[in-house]
């Protein structure tokens, strides 16, 4: 009889607290629709790992070690960092470079707007972290959850579950922190500033060379960053070679929704309560957003910056779209401009800078493993 | 109170936190930079109506 009660006898406070957590980050997912696909998964594994003497993870009960299948994931899919870089692949597949090749003055958002990044790695050695776990947590800016991953994997395992919880939470808010950021750095005038937009076109030769090329020069500067580029240019190419159809489509479908599934489950695997339930957890969630503000302020103040020269002004909101979140930020954009004026579509320059902002977010990612190592 | 907190601070991974941020918005500017510059290349060697 004392066996059919060991687990319930044996719960704590705090595990008691993350199975509340774990619930409600699925009713996020499902009621709320943020980031489902990996809130869902992340949500039932902090289930998983937070039931008294689990058996997902490892243990010693009455002197007989039991294997856990989350330890065997974790060691072999997050600490070897092939979950995030297999994503990458999908990522990459996903992405049509054409808007940004036919706009490639975009490129510049694309850089301004990782400077939250930057801003929360200093921000954070002040709140106490250490250097490495600064970086991890700053990452957490570069919109971009495989990227976060991937550093904090490097830099800070034990924070991957809070910054892994942060990143994606985050992206499924910037509908509410991007207008926020931008109405504060902005004025009306500005944000009804209309760009004409002049389609041009690109050929098949320039699609094919420029993932190869943007991996070259990447991989040259910092080759701490080849597999994050390299992975996510590799998707590219298979998506713009023309002859790989079935492996791209794999690649955009299968490839990410198996990944996909198996990452959120492990991720889940720091998130026990001893872990997750700290203070740090609330700071690493406050540094988040303030890495999300200040990256959108960076791009916004950029752009402002760049009109002081340019005789064709740029709509300053455009340069928002420079962080990596693709393409819920161009959306939030084009939807704030028509609000100003609902003549105003400036849909194409806001998707060019948000892709470039992919390419930026990786090599942000690339940049601070280099600088840190 | 305030004393405390500054001098909590960690004066030198602060001072490398500000270089890792010099460092690297040059870095991340030069790379797009030169991305930005080689797609201006790649457009004029292969313009779209030889597609």
């Amino acid at each position: 009889m004392s066996v059919l009660i060991n687990g319930i006898m044996a719960i704590t406070l705090k595990q008691l607290a993350m199975l509340f957590i774990g619930c409600g980050l699925i009713y996020l997912a499902i009621k709320k629709d943020f980031e489902p696909a990996l809130l869902l998964p992340m949500g039932f594994g902090a289930i998983l790992v937070n039931i008294p003497m689990s058996g997902a993870l490892n243990q010693v009960i009455n002197g007989t070690h039991i294997e856990g299948i989350l330890n065997f994931l974790f060691e072999s899919g997050i600490a070897t960092e092939l979950f995030p870089l297999l994503i990458f692949i999908g990522i990459g597949a996903m992405i049509d470079f054409g808007p940004l090749l036919e706009n490639p003055f975009m490129l510049l958002f694309g850089a301004a707007a990782q400077f939250g990044i930057f801003f929360t790695i200093s921000l954070a050695t002040i709140a106490g972290f250490s250097l490495k776990n600064a970086a991890a947590i700053g990452i957490i800016g570069a919109a971009d959850g495989p990227t976060s991953i991937f550093v904090a994997t490097q830099f800070a395992k034990d924070l991957l579950g809070p910054i892994s919880v942060a990143a994606y939470s985050y992206m499924a808010l910037v509908p509410i922190i991007q207008p926020f950021a931008i109405k504060l750095v902005t004025t009306k005038k500005e944000r009804q500033i209309r760009m004409t937009y002049k389609p041009g076109k690109v050929s098949k030769k320039t699609k094919i060379i420029f993932p190869i090329l943007v991996t070259l020069i990447a991989g040259l500067i910092a080759p701490v960053s080849v597999p994050l580029i390299g992975f996510l240019m590799f998707g590219n190419l298979l998506r713009e070679c023309g002859v790989l159809e079935r492996l791209s489509n794999t690649a955009q479908n299968e490839l990410v929704n198996i990944i996909t599934i198996l990452l959120g489950l492990t991720i889940a695997f720091t998130m026990t309560g001893e872990k997750f339930l700290t203070w740090q957890t609330l700071l690493i969630m406050g540094m988040g957003l303030i890495a999300f503000i200040f990256d959108t302020i960076g791009g916004v103040l950029f752009a402002k910056f760049l009109n002081i020269f340019l005789k064709e002004k740029i709509n300053p909101m455009v340069g928002a779209a420079g962080i990596s979140a693709f393409p819920m930020s161009a959306r939030v954009i084009q939807k704030m401009a028509q609000k100003e004026d609902n003549q105003n579509f400036i849909l194409m320059y806001a998707i060019s800078a948000n892709v470039a902002g992919q390419i930026g977010s990786v090599i942000a990612g690339g940049l601070v493993l280099a600088l840190i190592h | 109170m305030l004393d405390n907190f500054f001098n909590s601070i960690d004066l030198d991974i602060f001072l490398k936190s500000l270089d890792v941020m010099l460092w690297g918005m040059v870095g991340i500017f030069i790379v797009l930079i030169i991305i930005y510059l080689s797609i201006k290349a790649l457009m004029k060697l292969f313009p779209a109506d030889e597609a």
